[in-house]
């Protein structure tokens, strides 16, 4: 009202103020409109959502509840199962770090190699290994595993020779507990017939992957 | 202004002073006890101290009351003057009342022969105005009252629907999201269990799908059937330990591994499904980042060996999380495959799940057969030359090799050896060895593209080869079909070769 009393002088005729007056009111009813229809809108989406959020709240609670149970069943199957399993996952275990052993571990390969050879060495169907190097261990492409290549040279009857191809190709069989391996190349001279007829070894260079878990310890 | 008409008041006889300017002065000049100013309705009230004549009309509206407080007039003259009235106060009023009649008069004869101008009542314009003012206030009032709700709204709204807004304690929304965080992680933690028990049943599976690939060598490599069918039954008794363990797998696999409920917008199954995915992987790995700190502080071998165990476990469960073709190859009913398509099938799990098992499996796979490859070679060359290694090379001719160098990386093989022959036929043994090492299904490639002989000096021909050829990994090799044995009148050839693709 004093603000009116500032804008309209005393002296402002009737009809102009009240004309001034009148724009007011319209316009204050225009604003007030506008007003109401903004809180309409705002107020709907908002209480929407609140609403929304007060039954899914509600409902979580339902559905915790819920879960809780269905972990509560899935925990004890998970036990029950690895129990049930324990001693053959134990066994499975044992073997598998037998063949497919968690570190390149080229010593305890270089044993298992003599003693094949030691078995297998008669007079009759020799078989030496003369020479045996091992490089050093690498990742695979798919980085899903570690190789040990390894060469060696070896002298051998025929029978022998084929016997060392069999016991490289049947490494990696869990019962077998041999260490998984691979011929990678085989270079191989044979005897001349006479020497053949002799009994001669054959001599071949063979070079092989020794196989082992990636190190997962990095 | 005010200072020069008192001055020519104060000069002047009161006489001769006109009423109507005298009135026209401001009040704060005259000092009347009673300012008794009729004011027309219609006139503004004087504001300002305009020194504009006054109308004579306007000034016989004015009804002096000339009672003068003397002792409060301090101007001599003014004092004077109040004296006088005080005094003759008849002789006063007849001064005015004759003023007044001469003003009027002189109005009279002023006034226009239309009469007085019509007077406008605005009284109705004042209630107009009056109501106007009422309800613009009332207008604004409500105004201002919405307002306030409005603000009053969105602070309800803002303090219950930010998350973050705790002013007032926990909110709605803080409410939703710590209901919605305790699902996730309650979600997760049913995964996990989930995924820790599939893990166990597929390596039980997998223990015995070893065992089963193991007996199925045996059972391909057994020729008589007898033997076949003894092989067969241990087979089967093998796959029903196989059944359980990968039906439970599936079930676990193909359990529903996300919720939506707690969800505002709209996610699809499949978004939902990758986000419980990877919020059980980021699970593993924080798991996995304990174990290796762990590993990395104890000194203790037999906590390194079961750390080191653990993180292996680790591993595996991390390549079950989100496995799209184990889920497919889990949907395989595999009761109803025989042995050579379960051993197929052995093969795609152990590529869809790298667990130890299935790395073994994979290497496994990949190696070359050389046993069977040296074999191989030697029964083509019998059928090219039947005195093959029999020990009559030098006496009756044939092929003999010297070196054999085989490259497992590239699939290379290369032999070098002598041809020998009576009657000089050396280029076609050779020929016909290299046609007979294409058309095997082991070999292609085969290469020998110099030929070479000289008599020898017990007698006959002999020269010295060398072919290069590769393994074959596909099935199928256009010259395979291009020399098929099995068309050529040579029958113990034909069933070397289909003793070969059954090898296969």
């Amino acid at each position: 009202m004093h603000n009116n009393s500032l804008s309209l002088g005393s002296g402002t005729p009737s009809m102009i103020r009240q004309h001034y007056y009148s724009r007011k009111v319209k316009m204050t009813v225009a604003g007030l409109v506008l007003l109401v229809l903004c809180m309409g809108y705002y107020g709907t989406e908002r209480y929407l959502e609140y609403s929304q959020k007060i039954d899914i709240a509600a409902q979580s609670q339902t559905f915790l509840d819920d879960l809780q149970k269905t972990q509560q069943a899935e925990r004890a199957f998970t036990l029950k199962t690895q129990e049930a399993s324990q001693d053959a996952a134990l066994k499975s275990d044992q073997e598998l770090t037998s063949v497919f052993p968690a570190e390149a571990d080229y010593t305890s390969l270089t044993r298992l190699l003599d003693d094949f050879f030691k078995k297998n060495n008669t007079s009759k169907n020799p078989i030496i290994a003369t020479d045996l190097q091992f490089d050093q261990p690498a990742e695979d492409d798919k980085k899903q595993f570690t190789i040990l290549p390894f060469s060696m040279n070896i002298e051998s009857s025929e029978e022998n020779f084929y016997r060392f191809l069999a016991f490289a190709e049947s490494s990696g069989t869990l019962k077998g507990k041999i260490r998984l391996m691979d011929i990678q190349s085989i270079q191989l001279n044979f005897p001349t017939e006479e020497e053949q007829t002799l009994k001669k070894s054959i001599r071949f260079n063979v070079k092989m992957s020794a196989y082992s878990q990636k190190n997962n310890n990095q | 202004m005010a200072e020069k008409l008192f001055q020519f008041i104060s000069k002047a006889p009161a006489a001769r002073a006109p009423v109507s300017q005298m009135v026209s002065l401001p009040q704060k000049l005259f000092i009347f006890t009673t300012p008794t100013v009729k004011i027309s309705a219609t006139t503004p009230p004087a504001t300002t101290a305009s020194t504009s004549p006054a109308t004579p009309s306007r000034a016989s509206q004015f009804i002096p009351a000339p009672t003068v407080k003397a002792a409060a007039i301090s101007d001599p003259f003014l004092a004077k003057l109040a004296e006088q009235k005080t005094d003759s106060k008849s002789s006063n009023d007849v001064v005015f009342q004759s003023l007044i009649k001469t003003d009027m008069k002189a109005t009279e004869k002023k006034k226009s022969i239309l009469g007085d101008l019509p007077k406008i009542d605005t009284s109705l314009f004042i209630d107009r105005e009056y109501h106007l003012k009422k309800q613009l206030s009332i207008v604004r009032f409500v105004f201002a009252g919405l307002l306030v709700v409005f603000f009053g709204m969105y602070v309800f709204f803002a303090s219950q629907l930010n998350p973050d807004f705790d002013l007032f304690g926990q909110n709605v929304a803080r409410t939703l999201d710590d209901k919605n965080a305790q699902l996730k992680t309650l979600q997760t933690d049913v995964n996990l269990s989930r995924i820790e028990s599939m893990q166990t049943l597929l390596a039980n599976f997998a223990y015995s799908a070893d065992g089963f690939l193991e007996k199925f060598s045996e059972y391909r490599a057994a020729q008589m059937d007898a033997k076949k069918a003894e092989i067969s039954a241990d087979l089967d008794s093998i796959r029903q330990g196989m059944y359980e363990p990968f039906e439970k797998a599936r079930e676990k696999m193909l359990a529903r591994n996300w919720i939506t409920v707690f969800r505002t917008t709209t996610v699809s199954d499949s978004e939902a499904e990758r986000e419980f995915d990877e919020a059980l992987r980021e699970r593993l790995r924080a798991e996995r980042k304990t174990q290796l700190e762990s590993y990395k502080k104890t000194e203790q071998t037999a906590l390194k060996e079961q750390l080191t165990h653990e993180m292996a476990q680790n591993f595996e469960l991390l390549q079950l999380v989100g496995n799209v073709p184990m889920k497919t190859l889990l949907q395989t009913d595999i009761r109803s495959l025989n042995h050579e398509e379960l051993k197929d099938f052995i093969g795609k799990f152990s590529a869809a799940y790298p667990s130890r098992l299935g790395l073994i499996y994979q290497i496994k796979e990949k190696r070359v057969p050389w046993a069977r490859t040296i074999r191989e070679i030697s029964v083509r060359t019998k059928n090219v030359d039947p005195l093959f290694r029999t020990g009559f090379f030098a006496k009756l001719g044939g092929i003999l090799y010297n070196a054999f160098d085989f490259e497992g990386s590239s699939g290379r093989i290369g032999l070098t050896g002598q041809a020998k022959s009576d009657d000089g036929s050396n280029f076609s043994i050779l020929a016909n060895l290299v046609d007979e090492l294409e058309g095997s299904i082991v070999f292609k490639d085969v290469d020998m593209r110099s030929f070479s002989k000289r008599l020898s000096d017990g007698g006959g021909y002999e020269g010295s080869f060398k072919i290069d050829f590769r393994l074959q990994t596909e099935l199928s090799d256009p010259r395979d079909r291009q020399y098929d044995l099995r068309t050529t009148p040579d029958t113990s050839r034909a069933t070397d070769t289909l003793t070969s693709r059954n090898a296969q």
